[in-house]
């Protein structure tokens, strides 16, 4: 079905911040990596909810935005102070 | 389910989607990190709220759209305050350089 | 298609976990952790356990990231390899052994699972519909009071190493805006994920990470900073979540004669009263395994 079509898509976009996770010169393409990790989990957690006309799902989703955001804000405020 | 509906949820889902395959795309081959940036956001925001909109048309029922738009405002927000404040960390490493 | 998708997030995660090794830079390997625990929860999902995804992206991705990007931040840069390639082959050898004999075992399991008909047998009984928290909390809630001591050895342990308080980078106006919004919605999924626990996917654990998270928040922000007063009050909520539970154990060991068998009929009050202070009470102790005990100091 072209949701499943779509779910394979979000996955593959989450998947694509690899190349930006390994290549990355600096700590921010990392955490950038990260970020769109995180937001292409919560698209493919959402459109596999849509899939499977499972809405119990979307609370997962919003669960792991949550996170994300947390996350990533723990990425920045930590950062080693170069003095 | 009308058809209605279901052709309109899957118009925006299909719409959410190519946001954040060429979002993916940016982040990946773009050359520098605030051009990258400026990618991620875009996902972040218009991509997530069409897949999100799509998903509660697809679905039909009034109560997913509390948790979906839950959702939109938490992604949006956060992607939105997290460029800036990427930005923001990026700028304060190169300049002390 | 759905092979497909699962096939993709198998290889996805193996090439995450391998770049996560074998990358030099100590942020970046945190990052990849985080990226392999997402995808990592994802196949939960996939495999029907959505309790253990949610669990696994809020404890496993999020809090267990802030905690190694924090204690990275205290170690010497990256020098050089430790060990040399020969000593990488040997342990990539053993770890290869060691998922061929797991997926031979998976492969080779005969007969159908005991466990699933045993608790839906019981299940009406639990005082929940949720067949994950019924486990949790009523028929091995021994195992969970158990892991909560587990948990209050480790923030012992902490107390006793005494790292020093993390100091966040002072970030700017924007995050009062948005902490005002994050916080709160934080402790509103923890009180929806506590409440709806009984009857889909959540619970304690989830909820007290969820909180967690939004404490983590105003204390990376700046709003909150671990003063000695307020962890000792963090302290304090740490020793609810075992003391309330190990009263109910003790007080049903009184009203029914055996250890943790609620009453009948009452099941579901115990379950919700234990849930709620297991999740004050979680959060407290991840909160202060973050941000260190503190130690008075010896006169």
């Amino acid at each position: 079905m072209i949701l499943n079509f779509l779910a394979l898509c979000t996955l593959f976009a989450t998947l694509a911040a690899l190349p930006r996770l390994i290549l990355g010169p600096t700590a921010a393409d990392r955490i950038l990596a990260a970020q769109l990790a995180g937001t292409g989990t919560v698209a493919t957690l959402i459109v596999l909810g849509a899939a499977d006309n499972a809405p119990a799902m979307f609370d997962t989703a919003l669960v792991f935005a949550a996170l994300s955001a947390v996350t990533g804000l723990a990425f920045v405020a930590l950062r080693r102070k170069r003095l | 389910m009308t058809p209605i509906l279901y052709v309109l949820g899957l118009t925006l889902t299909t719409a959410g989607v190519g946001f954040l395959l060429i979002a993916a795309l940016g982040v990946w081959r773009l050359p520098d990190v605030m051009s990258r940036l400026h990618a991620l956001t875009k996902a972040d925001t218009a991509g997530l709220t069409l897949i999100a909109l799509g998903a509660a048309c697809l679905t039909g029922r009034l109560d997913t759209l509390l948790a979906l738009g839950l959702c939109i405002i938490l992604v949006g927000l956060s992607g939105a305050t997290m460029g800036h404040l990427i930005a923001r960390t990026h700028l304060s490493e190169t300049d002390s350089e | 298609m759905s092979l497909a998708f699962d096939i993709l997030l198998t290889i996805g995660i193996f090439f995450t976990a391998a770049a996560t090794l074998g990358m030099r830079d100590r942020v970046g390997s945190v990052v990849g952790f985080v990226v392999a625990g997402l995808l990592v929860a994802l196949s939960w999902v996939r495999l029907g356990a959505p309790d253990v995804a949610l669990a696994e992206a809020a404890i496993g991705a999020g809090l267990t990231g802030a905690l190694l990007l924090r204690s990275s931040g205290r170690l010497k840069p990256v020098e050089r390899l430790i060990s040399p390639p020969s000593h990488r082959f040997i342990v990539a050898l053993i770890a290869a052994a060691f998922a061929g004999a797991l997926a031979w075992a998976v492969y080779t399991a005969s007969g159908a699972a005991l466990y699933p008909a045993l608790v839906s047998e019981r299940l009406a009984s639990s005082g929940v519909t949720n067949p994950v928290t019924a486990v949790l909390l009523n028929f091995r809630a021994w195992d969970t009071l158990l892991e909560i001591a587990v948990l209050f050895a480790a923030l012992i342990l902490v107390r006793i190493v005494a790292p020093a308080v993390p100091q966040p980078v002072a970030l700017g106006e924007l995050m009062l805006p948005f902490a005002r919004i994050i916080v709160p919605m934080c402790a509103f999924l923890a009180g929806h994920l506590l409440w709806q626990g009984a009857s889909v996917p959540g619970g304690a654990f989830q909820a007290g990470a969820m909180l967690a998270g939004g404490l983590l928040v105003l204390m990376l922000g700046g709003f909150a900073a671990p003063t000695p007063r307020l962890m000792s009050w963090g302290a304090m909520l740490a020793l609810v979540g075992l003391a309330v539970f190990s009263l109910a154990a003790l007080g049903a060991e009184v009203l029914t004669g055996t250890l943790l068998l609620y009453p009948d009929g009452t099941a579901k009050f115990w379950i919700l009263g234990i849930e709620a202070a297991l999740t004050l009470s979680i959060a407290a102790m991840l909160c202060l395994l973050f941000c260190g005990v503190p130690r008075r100091p010896l006169k």
